[in-house]
């Protein structure tokens, strides 16, 4: 922002400043014009005084001859500038002549020499130096021209007529000017270095012509004309016009100023200078004091920048602390602050933010510590739970179980004993490693007393008893336990407070098998179960299952339910083979598992089990 | 042996200067005015040889511009042996008995314009003015006009220039194309062109500058001027063709003669003389004599305004159209 207010400032000193220069300029050159004109003037008026005084005084002396003749003769003789004069007659009025003049002039030596001038090849009659005063009978500046047999150089000639008292022109008499005299004087004006002057005549022929300028035989107009260029042309039309004035012309990349006047005979001065040349100083001070300026600017950032840098330091090494902070290096040591300011109350707050963070991220190592030594024993506790899980099985059985966590509570086991298939399925109340201490101790305790001639009653009594002796937390458990004859078909089965069995004849239906009810395992340690009994057909299967099923939820909450299972059973009854497997393999009732849990996983939709999945399917099979 | 050898050199100039003398044939040739591009292609055939090529040893001597006659009193006295001069002055001259043939119409059509400082439509305009003329001729239509419509003008001869008209001696001056009206642009720059009266577009285009010869001289020396004629025309092709080589040789000339101009002014000059050659039906610089019927209608005009006091035949001074007619 500072650099734009010194750039701005810059251009607007520039900008004022030249305009100054160039109207100081301006003045300069008109009061150059003026000066030039003035000793211009002065010369002509000279010329013009003592010839129109010898005028005035030769009309008293027109008839004599040597009067005539003196009087040229002193006339060039006492003048610096003249080079010749004349006078010539009008016709007839000397003596009937057609021609008389009498002409003095110096030589290339210098002698002043008479001759006169007046003939055929000479006829003076018809020449606008004598026909112009003549007939207007004032005095007439001529174009200039080349005095051939005179004195053999540039001259103009001011020609004044001499009248008598009614106004007859009697004759002319003229004063020659050589114009070398004058076009040094204009050719020296050089106010710069490209800046020229010129003098033109009435006609616009250059009077400072010469061979080294070339304007020998050159006229304004023609100049202007060869340059193609409007304004140039529009210019020297104005001067040619005999006005006073300024006029600024571009030609090419070159813009110039000219001033110009008039002079009282006719003739017009004209200064032309360059921009460039005008500007040039004012340039160089435009660059050195934008050098200045940048200069300072210069000193200015360093200084500010080393100021900002003083400031900021601080900062910069707290933001960097900050970050080997961020990168865990907790015993980072922060910048130290001198000053008593907010910078202070910041690297103290650091310094707080520091301490506490240590402190988080030990007490987080520390707990993640911990949670990964748990999560490690918890897998540990998986592979042994799943590692109690009976995975030998008998061709008319088959078995799955998910915990919903890395333990679970649900359990399922099965044995045969003496041609006696002993199963159950449980579900301990809770989750995650008490439910899986409690479902290993009911697994357990099923195992053991399975077998032993209780009946399925006394068998989950004991169950019971078992599991309530260790029940601290007052979890329980909810079982369906049984015994089938394999050769018979009888089953034998209780079922304290678990999902009814899905009986799935081999024709008819299936259905949900009734049950008495007993409380739930693991409540009351006295209480005493009921079996019941169910002959089962040959290709009856028997699915029996933990609530993982029954409640598997979609993200919207909808529950898979009984009523789906049971429309499963049906549709899987029907497709499912009744027949063992001849190979001995338990891969029909696997195919029936698989297929329970594809439809619900199909169902759920991806959904998370959010409890323990537990499907057994056992078939007592057709031979 | 000394005095022989030097008999045998003396012997040798002597048929130098002899063949020279016999092989080329010396001509003066005057133009009509002082030195300028009006008559380039004479300096260019002189510079570049074509009068030499003929076998002619030609000399240009120009009228000073303050010399009140013109070239065809210099034929007349025997100072010329070619003069450059209007077709109107030749004409002119012939009715007055002056022995002399036109054997070179150069220009083609007439650069004879009246300006004035005030506008021309109607020449009823000039009814009672000061008008500058040359005082060496050429002014021949205007005299006409004069004569014709009775506008009683006031005549102010001068040798040349325009400071006359610029300085208001005149209310108008006669002028050509080709030289008074460019020095009157090149002076005061823009002029309006309704102050303008060309004779041209009022049904007045005569042809001007022509060369002329003595009757007798001829009569006695066809061949010469038969050369001479033949080298300016050529001359004058090679200036058409070359014109910036052309303006060289005419600025040397004119530097040499201590005449002022400058290239911008001659450069115009050469190229409105160059489109007055060209013949206005043919569109081409063919240098046709004067048609025979135009000058019998032309001659007739001048007879009666008064500017020639008889009539001639056209043969006698077209000796080039009669050839052709």
């Amino acid at each position: 922002m500072v650099s734009l207010i010194f750039i701005v400032a810059l251009i607007f000193v520039a900008i004022s400043s030249s305009k100054i220069i160039i109207d100081e300029s301006t003045k300069s050159a008109q009061l150059t014009l003026d000066v030039v004109s003035a000793e211009i003037e002065k010369d002509i008026t000279e010329v013009e005084i003592s010839t129109s005084a010898g005028a005035q005084i030769m009309m008293a002396y027109l008839n004599n001859d040597m009067v005539c003749d003196f009087m040229v003769q002193s006339f060039v003789n006492k003048s610096d500038l003249l080079t010749a004069s004349m006078i010539a007659f009008v016709e007839g009025v000397h003596r009937g002549d057609t021609w008389y003049s009498t002409y003095a002039y110096r030589d290339s030596l210098g002698a002043i020499k008479m001759k006169k001038l007046g003939s055929e090849d000479y006829d003076y009659r018809y020449m606008e130096w004598f026909q112009i005063p003549y007939m207007l009978k004032q005095p007439y500046w001529s174009e200039p021209y080349y005095d051939e047999g005179g004195c053999n150089q540039y001259i103009a000639t001011f020609a004044c007529p001499i009248m008598d008292k009614d106004s007859n022109v009697l004759a002319v008499m003229t004063a020659d000017i050589p114009l070398l005299h004058i076009a040094s004087r204009v050719n020296s004006i050089h106010p710069y270095e490209h800046s020229y002057m010129n003098l033109v005549s009435y006609n616009g022929s250059y009077i400072n012509a010469n061979d080294s300028n070339g304007l020998v035989g050159q006229t304004l107009m023609a100049m202007a004309y060869e340059s193609q260029n409007e304004a140039i042309i529009e210019s020297c039309q104005r001067i040619v016009n005999g006005e006073s004035g300024l006029s600024k012309v571009l030609q090419g990349s070159v813009a110039s100023l000219s001033v110009f006047k008039p002079l009282h005979n006719g003739w017009k001065l004209s200064l032309v200078c360059e921009y460039r040349d005008i500007m040039a100083r004012t340039t160089q001070m435009h660059i050195m004091l934008a050098l200045v300026c940048l200069f300072g600017l210069l000193v200015m950032f360093i200084i500010c920048y080393s100021i900002v840098r003083r400031l900021t330091r601080p900062i910069t090494e707290l933001s960097e602390a900050a970050i080997s902070i961020a990168k865990g290096n907790f015993a980072t040591i922060l910048p130290e602050i001198r000053t008593e300011d907010e910078m202070l109350r910041l690297r103290d707050s650091f310094a707080f933010m520091q301490t506490s963070l240590g402190h988080y991220i030990s007490e987080l190592k520390s707990t993640t510590a911990a949670n990964e030594r748990m999560e490690g024993e918890l897998n540990v506790a998986r592979n042994i739970q799943m590692g109690m899980l009976a995975t030998n099985f008998p061709p008319q059985l088959s078995a799955f179980l998910q915990p919903a966590k890395e333990v679970g509570g649900d359990l399922y086991d099965f044995l045969i004993k003496d041609n006696t298939l002993y199963f159950a399925v449980g579900d301990v109340s809770g989750k995650g490693v008490p439910a899986a201490l409690m479902m290993a101790i009911t697994r357990s305790a099923f195992r053991f007393f399975s077998g032993l001639g209780f009946t399925m009653g006394q068998v989950m009594g004991r169950i019971n008893k078992a599991v309530a002796e260790a029940n601290e937390t007052g979890m329980f458990v909810t079982c369906i336990s049984g015994r089938i004859d394999l050769e018979t078909g009888v089953m034998k089965y209780c079922n304290a407070g678990h999902n009814p069995i899905i009986v799935m004849p081999p024709s008819g239906e299936p259905y949900f098998l009734k049950a008495k009810p007993n409380l739930a395992i693991g409540l009351f340690d006295s209480f005493v179960y009921e079996d019941e009994e169910l002959t089962l057909e040959p290709g009856t299967r028997l699915l029996i299952y933990t609530n993982g099923i029954s409640e598997a939820e979609t993200r919207a909450k909808e529950l898979f339910g009984d009523d789906r299972l049971l429309a499963w059973a049906k549709e899987k009854g029907a497709v499912v083979p009744r027949q063992l497997d001849p190979d001995g393999s338990n891969k029909v009732e696997r195919q029936v598992v698989d297929s329970l849990l594809e439809t619900v996983r199909k169902f759920v939709e991806g959904n998370e089990p959010n409890d323990d999945i537990t499907i057994m399917s056992i078939l007592f099979g057709q031979k | 042996m000394n005095c022989n050898l030097f008999k045998f050199v003396l012997l040798l100039i002597a048929a130098m200067v002899l063949s020279q003398s016999v092989w080329s044939q010396k001509v003066v040739f005057v133009p009509q005015f002082t030195a300028q591009s009006q008559f380039a292609g004479y300096y260019v055939a002189l510079q570049k040889g074509f009068y030499k090529d003929e076998g002619l040893d030609v000399e240009i001597r120009h009228i000073g511009a303050s010399s009140s006659q013109n070239s065809i009193d210099l034929l007349v006295e025997g100072k010329a042996h070619f003069a450059g001069a209007q077709l109107m002055q030749g004409i002119v001259a012939r009715s007055k008995g002056v022995k002399l043939v036109n054997v070179l119409q150069l220009s083609q059509r007439s650069s004879l314009c009246c300006v004035a400082h005030f506008p021309v439509g109607d020449p009823e305009k000039f009814k009672g003015k000061k008008i500058g003329r040359w005082h060496k001729g050429f002014s021949e239509p205007c005299l006409i006009l004069d004569k014709v419509a009775n506008l009683g003008i006031q005549w102010v001869d001068y040798n040349s220039g325009i400071g006359l008209f610029t300085h208001h001696a005149v209310d108008a001056s006669l002028m050509t194309s080709f030289s008074e009206l460019i020095a009157l642009r090149m002076s005061v720059g823009e002029f309006p062109d309704t102050n303008i009266y060309r004779f041209a577009d009022k049904g007045f285009d005569v042809p001007e500058d022509a060369i002329f010869v003595d009757e007798t001289y001829y009569k006695n020396n066809k061949a010469v001027v038969d050369k001479f004629v033949r080298a300016t025309k050529r001359g004058w092709e090679y200036t058409r063709q070359h014109q910036d080589e052309a303006l060289d040789i005419t600025m040397a000339y004119m530097k040499a003669n201590h005449v002022v101009s400058n290239r911008t002014m001659q450069r115009m000059m050469l190229e409105e003389v160059l489109r007055l050659q060209v013949n206005k039906e043919t569109n081409k610089p063919d240098y046709k004599p004067y048609p025979k019927e135009r000058f019998k209608n032309l001659s007739g005009i001048m007879v009666s305004a008064g500017v020639m006091p008889r009539l001639f035949d056209y043969e006698d001074l077209m000796v080039g159209g009669a050839r052709k007619q």
